[in-house]
């Protein structure tokens, strides 16, 4: 596989701080994915948890989009405990288009599409969101069964720079027609 | 910035095509601001039984050129100003576009994952049952837009018609195609995308079959945007951008002769992700996410994220690029723009180049009207038809007026506005 | 210690001296600023910059409120108070005492000259003019109290000063007394080059500037009036004798005579030249006007008085000004010599012998006007000019009102509107209902419209006339003003560039007309002038956007008017064998009796004529009739436009061809498609107005409009009879005799405003 590396980012797991990141991570993960279930159990009015898993891996949109929105608040109230440098998380749209948004998309993935703004960018939380990411596919996979699923997690983070000049992904928060929503802030 | 209004934006838009069309201030005072704007409050009771209040608007920017229309909108930072300046964006796009149609934009500040299936209905029909007096197939015509869906608009049109006591498709569009949608929509916007290329290309004397795209995303539009130049035009798509589930990252795909878009349809997954194995063992190459605009080819395609090309990526378009289609909404900020405007590059701008999906809405009601319904293939000539003749009308406003394109389809859509209220008699 | 400035005892001296002289403490004062002036102790300005600047302060220092502050009723007292202290102030500071004392000695020297200044000891009409312009001078600056001694003087001065240098027109002289004042003179001569009156136009000019001033102070504010030169009358006489030009003697010659020698007057005028003193007068202006386009008009004493109307017979000429200053100087030389030619332009003959001024003494008087209007790109033209009339002369629809006004206006220079203009038509408005016009529909409206324009080419140092679309582009500054544009049939205003397409401009005028100020305006001049003459005026007018409408006021003479006679009703039981014509557009009101020829060219007969040259034989032999039937009471009755200059057109005669018919009636016959505008003798519309000659237009197969063709077919042709030689012509050219026709009957034409029907009758 070809691929520009300098661009790839590297986690470094050697970092004992880590070890602990990682085993909070796990143990959020967890119960956030117990817990998104439950909520998208109770939104689409049905107590029984299989029914839903097996809506969850389907696919099912409506089901989907509930997780992710639940475990994209928790994940985010998660790494603002953990950063101290975040100011704000957003989750924003990956694939908005016209304004007929809803017209035959293809199915979303259960992917948390997150805008994170701090401060200044580190390389503790890209160490941390590297963590995160995976205590995340893990808790996925022994939940919902998805062998193979290597991330769930799309964070972009910007800073005040990016913010004030409106460049990078934090160009995103100028939107009009798709504007991210705000799930967490300090 | 967040703190920015997009209202004030909106108008500052305007007023510079009403300068460059020397309007008269009274017409500007009547199009600086929506003619109708109506706020009111949706109670809705809760699984548990409590009641929350939420704040709805309907915007109807200007009904001059006929009934509005405009989405619906389910947003928790939703704000008037918003729902303003997307409404007065609609009455544009519907002009430049000719459909006989006026703007609007409606919406409730509430975020739908916070909501049970039951509530989201409840909101519709409580919605509809606010509004049903102001909208209508002769009104008022609402469509799907950020947090609703077809299902939504299903809902409400059930509501809208027990108010009425007959069946009424067609005060909502975007509705389910077994439930009075239209076909075609699907690739609706990206295939429009593609003809107003196809007439860039010819009004630039290209050869499209000579030509290399590179587009932005893999989502609906782009799709059917790479689909289209490859399959219709006979181009080459050098790239797609698309989230990879292996990395944190979006990347862009390339391929050496070109990607084949059916092949990346193929190998994608249920989860819009493309198979990085597959992929690569085809010959495809993996790049960073940003590669796409530094691409060497005729024609750009941002068919995705808002305001992706600014001032810090638009320096790294390519100096081959002839063609900018924005395939996306908003996908270029003011700097961007102004760069692209410095460089020569021929720009399609978003209310042109995606209109599209608006226009299938306005087909889909035209359908609901006359109750009968058209094959896919009759649909997506129509749309060739309307999207040709719209792009030449912008075209022919630039040329005529020595305009960058962007200026020109604000003149064109403002101009047929205005004489739409000439010929009524309200100016 | 506090020191007392050194100067306090000089300040207190002026003032306590000053307050010696309660009333001539003004003109000590007034002349104390003029030393200080002279002496650079401060400039006017400045001195008026602070005055003001203290009176404002002075308001809040005596706690007025601020409301009330910007329309202070006192404010001119508390300016002049606050800049006679400062006065003193300025004086007590800057210059010697003795120079205070030796103002006020002085002005006690001429005071006591001028001891008995109530009466004066000499005769006015003999004083010379420098006496008498003095005097009433002094008269108007007494104190209000003293003036109505002197009234009788004053106005007494001013007829004579009006008389010797504007015009000694007894109606005229009647209402300027009322209104000019010595300044104005003073005026008229410092911008007069020789001597002798200004003549008419001029005189018209400076009234109706007066009057507006007076009258309506709001609307003169925004009113520009030319910047004028004059050349009095003795420069014309002047002119003749030094070229040896005064044996033209024109006036008592036979019409074909002077017909005849007339080019050869012009040429002579072309060759001979102006006084040297004139010529180097007039380049001082040239230096003051710089490259301003001017016009050299006809400013006779007969012209523009009233009851009489010179209107267009006398000339004007453009001078672009674009040139070295040599060659605008020979321009503007030229341009003043073709006027003085056409002061023996047989027109004006024949019109001053039948309104029986062929004994006066006219003199050549010439108005030198800036021409008002914009620069556009490479032209020089105003937004609109033309020619407003108080009293609706034509009216159309019996909603119009004759008593608001009417106008003939142009985009560009006025002389589209003034003169005749082939196939072209100026927007003419009733201004009751302005936007109302006789035409129905678009096709009309456009064709109806103005499609070239007049206007001086700054780059060609030519005036030229060029189509609209080559003139007006998108950015023409008062496009909208002006011009709409023909859309899908319907015309419609320009709100938007977009819209903007050169081959689709109709000229109509209508936003301006609706959505200016422009309406009221002109009414109100035009009621305040009538008003104050008692008696309709027309006024010439041009209007400019810069980016303001200010419109400019070109001159004003008293209108002629119909006559108001009686009208009887039209007579709804005849049989329709009496019946002649009948027509039911824009018909004036009147009543032409006893009618007993009719001069009929027939309108198929003149199509088939087979070159221009036999349609102006036609024209001709119609001349010929109109002496030869000179003692008849006859009308003519013929085909499209009379007076048309393009023989296909209609009869290309002239207003001395037709002078003696009672009517001039157009029949609008279709040919190949198209159906020749009738022009309701607009060519020379006052002349037909003021003969009494009714203008009507048969419009064939439209509103009820008919003609007994029939009966004038039938009727036998006196043709041959009256003149022998026009044998060839008498398929074409009918004379018939009514009472021939008809024992006992002529023919009378009643007309009510609405309708006109011409039917026979028996003789009474």
């Amino acid at each position: 596989m070809k691929r520009k590396t300098e661009t790839v980012q590297k986690v470094q797991t050697a970092d004992a701080d880590l070890q602990l990141v990682l085993s909070n991570a796990i143990g959020m993960t967890e119960s956030a994915l117990e817990e998104a279930v439950d909520y998208c159990g109770r939104k689409m009015g049905t107590d029984d948890r299989q029914t839903v898993v097996e809506q969850l891996k389907q696919g099912d949109r409506t089901a989907c989009g509930y997780l992710y929105y639940h475990l994209a608040g928790q994940v985010a109230e998660w790494l603002g405990a953990w950063d101290e440098s975040i100011k704000a998380v957003y989750i924003y749209d990956s694939d908005a288009t016209a304004e007929d948004v809803c017209f035959g998309r293809p199915e979303t993935p259960p992917m948390l599409h997150l805008l994170i703004w701090v401060q200044r960018k580190t390389n503790a939380l890209d160490a941390t969101l590297g963590v995160l990411s995976r205590a995340l596919v893990q808790s996925y996979t022994e939940l919902l069964g998805r062998p193979g699923l290597e991330h769930l997690l799309d964070a972009q983070v910007v800073d005040d720079n990016e913010v004030n000049n409106n460049i990078g992904y934090s160009a995103l928060l100028c939107s009009l027609h798709t504007c991210p929503i705000r799930i967490w802030e300090r | 910035m967040e703190g920015q209004n997009p209202f004030l934006t909106a108008q500052a838009q305007f007023d510079k095509s009403a300068d460059l069309l020397d309007l008269p201030q009274d017409i500007r005072e009547i199009l600086r601001w929506p003619m109708r704007e109506f706020h009111f409050r949706i109670p809705l009771r809760m699984g548990d039984g409590s009641i929350k209040v939420l704040q709805g608007f309907r915007v109807q920017h200007n009904d001059a050129r006929g009934p509005s229309k405009g989405g619906i909108r389910f947003h928790p930072n939703e704000t008037i100003d918003t729902v303003r300046a997307l409404a007065m964006w609609m009455t544009w796009k519907c002009a430049v576009a000719d459909i006989p149609l006026g703007g609007g934009k409606g919406g409730v500040i509430v975020n739908p994952a916070s909501l049970t299936t039951a509530e989201k209905e409840q909101l519709c029909r409580g919605w509809v049952s606010q509004m049903w007096h102001n909208i209508g197939p002769r009104m008022d015509v609402p469509a799907p837009d950020v947090g609703t869906t077809g299902q939504m608009m299903a809902w409400m049109m059930d509501e809208f018609s027990k108010l009425q006591g007959q069946y009424v498709p067609g005060v909502f569009t975007g509705k389910p195609v077994d439930m009075g949608g239209s076909l075609g929509r699907t690739e609706a916007t990206g295939f429009g995308v593609i003809f107003t290329v196809r007439e860039a290309l010819k009004h630039l004397g290209l050869d499209p079959a000579a030509c290399s795209a590179a587009i932005q995303g893999f989502g609906n539009v782009a799709q059917y945007a790479a689909i289209g130049f490859h399959d219709m035009l006979g181009g080459k798509v050098v790239c797609v951008s698309c989230y990879d589930l292996k990395d944190k990252k979006p990347y862009t795909y390339s391929h050496p002769d070109g990607v084949d878009p059916h092949f990346l349809q193929g190998i994608t997954d249920q989860y819009g992700t493309i198979d990085q194995e597959k992929a690569t063992a085809a010959g495809y190459v993996i790049e960073d996410a940003g590669a796409w605009i530094e691409k060497d080819v005729d024609v750009l395609i941002p068919a995705a994220l808002e305001n992706m090309v600014n001032a810090e990526t638009a320096p790294l378009i390519h100096k081959n690029v002839k063609v900018i289609a924005e395939g996306a909404n908003g996908p270029t900020t003011l700097e961007g723009d102004q760069l692209i405007k410095e460089r020569g590059i021929f720009l399609i701008p978003d209310f042109l180049c995606n209109a599209g999906g608006v226009t299938t809405s306005y087909f889909e009601g035209v359908q609901n009207d006359m109750n009968y319904y058209w094959s896919r293939d009759e649909v997506l000539q129509r749309l060739d038809t309307k999207m040709t003749v719209a792009f030449h009308g912008v075209l022919d406003m630039a040329l005529r007026q020595k305009v960058y394109m962007r200026d020109a389809a604000y003149l064109v859509a403002v101009d047929r506005v205005v004489r739409a209220m000439q010929l009524r008699g309200w100016v | 210690m506090v020191q007392v400035p050194f100067e306090t005892p000089k300040i207190l001296t002026i003032h306590l001296q000053i307050a010696n002289y309660p009333v001539m403490a003004d003109e000590i004062r007034r002349r104390m600023r003029e030393e200080l002036f002279r002496r650079g102790v401060i400039t006017a300005q400045a001195l008026e910059e602070e005055v003001r600047a203290k009176a404002a302060l002075s308001q809040v220092r005596e706690g007025l409120p601020s409301e009330l502050r910007e329309a202070e009723p006192a404010w001119e007292l508390r300016l002049e108070r606050v800049r006679d202290y400062l006065t003193d102030f300025y004086f007590a500071y800057n210059l010697p005492i003795d120079l205070f004392e030796q103002i006020i000695d002085r002005l006690l020297d001429e005071r006591s000259v001028e001891k008995d200044a109530f009466d004066y000891h000499f005769n006015p009409e003999l004083a010379p003019f420098d006496l008498l312009l003095k005097q009433a001078e002094q008269y108007a600056a007494m104190p209000l109290d003293n003036q109505h001694i002197v009234q009788h003087h004053l106005e007494e001065i001013m007829v004579v000063l009006i008389k010797t240098i504007v015009s000694d027109h007894l109606g005229f002289l009647s209402i300027a007394k009322q209104w000019f004042t010595a300044e104005d003179m003073r005026f008229v001569r410092s911008r007069r080059i020789g001597t002798g009156k200004v003549g008419g136009k001029a005189a018209g000019m400076l009234l109706a500037w007066r009057i507006l001033q007076e009258c309506a102070p709001e609307v003169a504010a925004r009113t520009v009036l030319p910047e004028s030169y004059f050349i009095g009358t003795d420069v014309f006489y002047e002119f003749l004798a030094l070229n040896r030009l005064e044996y033209f003697d024109q006036k008592y010659k036979p019409l074909d005579q002077i017909r005849a020698e007339y080019p050869r007057i012009v040429a002579a005028h072309e060759r001979g030249h102006l006084h040297p003193a004139v010529l180097n007068q007039l380049q001082g202006i040239l230096e003051r006007v710089g490259q301003k386009p001017l016009i050299v008009r006809s400013s006779s004493l007969l012209e523009d008085n009233f009851g009489t109307s010179f209107a267009g017979k006398y000339e004007s000429h453009f001078c672009p000004n674009q040139g070295s200053p040599e060659e605008n100087l020979r321009d503007l030389s030229l341009a003043i010599r073709r006027v003085y030619a056409s002061a023996f332009n047989p027109d004006v003959m024949l019109y001053r012998r039948q309104m029986k001024l062929l004994d006066y003494d006219e003199r050549m008087a010439i108005l030198l006007q800036e021409v008002q209007g914009q620069a556009y790109g490479r032209y020089y033209f105003p937004a609109l000019a033309g020619v407003a009339f108080s009293q609706a002369p034509i009216l159309w629809h019996p909603r119009l009102r004759r008593e608001d006004g009417f106008l003939r206006m142009v985009v560009g220079l006025g002389t589209r509107a003034v003169n005749r203009v082939a196939d072209d038509y100026p927007r003419m408005v009733v201004l009751s209902h302005p936007l109302l016009r006789p035409e129905t529909t678009t096709e009309a409206i456009r064709r109806y419209s103005q499609h070239l324009i007049d206007l001086i080419d700054l780059e060609d140092n030519a005036m030229r006339t060029l189509p609209v679309d080559r003139v007006i582009g998108a950015d023409y500054p008062a496009l909208r003003l002006v011009a709409e544009v023909e859309e899908d049939g319907t015309i419609t205003p320009i709100v938007s560039r977009a819209q903007f397409a050169p081959e689709r401009l109709v000229l109509t005028a209508d936003t301006l007309l609706q959505k200016s100020d422009f309406v009221p305006t002109i009414k109100t001049v035009l009621s305040t002038l009538e008003s104050q003459y008692a008696f309709p005026v027309d006024i010439e007018f041009a209007i400019t956007r810069t980016p303001e409408l200010v419109f400019h006021l070109l001159q004003c003479r008293p209108q002629s008017s119909m006559g108001g006679m009686s009208v009887p009703p039209i007579p709804s039981d005849l049989p329709e064998e009496d019946k002649v014509f009948g027509v039911s557009k824009m018909v004036p009101q009147g009543l032409i009796e006893n009618i007993t020829h009719i001069l009929y060219v027939d309108p198929l007969q003149y199509s088939q004529l087979e070159n221009a040259s036999r349609r102006q034989e036609v024209a001709r032999l119609v001349s010929q009739l109109n002496a030869v039937l000179e003692t008849e009471r006859f009308i003519m009755l013929g085909p499209g436009r009379w007076g048309s200059v393009n023989p296909d057109l209609g009869v290309p005669v002239s207003y001395a061809d037709i002078y003696n018919t009672r009517a001039l009636v157009e029949i609008s016959v279709p040919q190949r498609g198209i159906i020749p505008e009738p022009s309701y003798g607009t060519h020379f519309f006052q002349d037909l107005v003021e003969a009494g000659i009714y203008p009507l237009a048969i419009y064939l197969g439209e509103g009820g409009d008919f003609i007994n063709q029939e009966w004038l077919a039938r009727a036998g042709n006196q043709l041959v009879d009256l003149m022998p030689e026009a044998g060839p012509y008498a398929d074409c050219i009918r004379v018939i005799h009514v009472p021939s026709e008809r024992a006992g009957h002529t023919m009378q034409i009643v007309m009510d405003g609405e309708r006109g029907l011409a039917y026979t009758v028996r003789e009474r």
